[in-house]
């Protein structure tokens, strides 16, 4: 009885003491090579694209992150190039630009800012010569809680009109 | 992608660190060490993820320092030359009872430690001992003398 309980202790022994097949761990490796390699591509954010559309009377680019994680700071960069003179050159931020995210500060400061009844945002800068630029930057940072995909288009106006319409989308990962 | 960079960055910081701090230092942890780890370890991870809250920002941070890692010890296995520079050299300290002083000074160990470390190994004199190394994880072993109890 001694004997038989001893084998089956040694071939239990034996069992724990044989390593496994090593594909899970070469696999899980390979998992994180793909994951460090797509982060250092910036599928994860957070570097800078551009956008930008043009109006007969103007143009709007944007420079942005699409990809973001939460927690991080990040720089919105609004260019207005004028071709005719604008007398109320207005920035309109879509809802993505504002929920979950704090904004830290504009600058240059625009001389009016208010909220559309869409949730949305207006920059109103003073008149803008023709020939002339607006460089206007937007620092924001993401709020840890806020995930997900969101639209982040912006809108140029003069007034009421509207002269250009930059159409990007946001990415917050988890 | 700075996320990775920086990382990485640290990573090789933190391992030059500890290769010029030397290896007793870091063996034996005394209350302040503990402290300085601590808040190394505070200031390193302000570091690499900024503002960063985010799990994905910790998996690409873990995963980097998990990849140099393995590759440090991959480099370490199949590149014996590179084994003295990644892992260091033990470090002949005693040799015959006799006390190596210019090891003992590049280390910066003093008699007193080697011989505390010898009474834990049960060795009440120096003079029992034919070798003691300082081994690259920053232990002394010791090999008695033949006829030494």
């Amino acid at each position: 009885m001694s004997d038989g309980g001893g084998q089956l202790d040694l071939r239990h022994l034996l069992r724990e003491l044989t390593p496994g097949p090593g594909w899970p761990r070469w696999a899980f490796l390979l998992a994180l090579l793909g994951l460090v390699a797509a982060g250092l591509a910036g599928v994860f954010g957070q570097s800078p694209e551009t956008t930008a559309a043009s109006g007969p009377r103007a143009s709007l680019q944007v420079q942005a992150p699409e990809r973001l994680r939460g927690g991080l700071y990040y720089q919105g960069r609004f260019v207005v190039q004028a071709r005719e003179r604008l007398q109320r050159p207005t920035i309109v931020l879509d809802r993505g630009w504002l929920e979950q995210m704090s904004i830290n500060s504009i600058v240059p400061q625009p001389e009016q800012e208010r909220s559309t009844r869409d949730g949305r945002l207006e920059l109103v800068w003073g008149p803008l010569a023709a020939g002339a630029r607006l460089v206007a930057y937007v620092y924001f940072q993401v709020n840890p809680t806020n995930v997900g995909a969101k639209s982040q288009d912006a809108e140029l106006r003069d007034g009421a009109a509207t002269i250009a319409r930059v159409q990007r989308d946001l990415l917050v990962f988890p | 992608m700075d996320l990775v960079l920086r990382a990485a960055v640290v990573y090789v910081f933190l391992f030059l660190v500890t290769r010029l701090v030397g290896r007793r230092e870091l063996s034996g942890l005394e209350p302040f060490d503990l402290i300085l780890i601590v808040i190394i370890g505070d200031l390193v991870q302000q570091a690499i993820t900024q503002t960063d809250a985010s799990v994905t920002g910790a998996f690409l941070v873990v995963a980097t320092l998990a990849l140099l890692t393995v590759v440090s010890s991959f480099l370490s296995y199949r590149f014996r030359r590179m084994r003295p520079l990644l892992e260091g050299r033990p470090l002949l300290l005693v040799e015959n009872g006799v006390p190596i002083d210019e090891n003992m000074k590049r280390e910066r160990i003093t008699i007193e430690e080697i011989e505390a470390a010898a009474r834990l190994q049960n060795i009440a004199s120096l003079s029992e001992v034919r070798w003691a190394i300082l081994e690259t994880g920053g232990q002394i072993s010791f090999i008695r003398r033949e006829g030494s109890s």
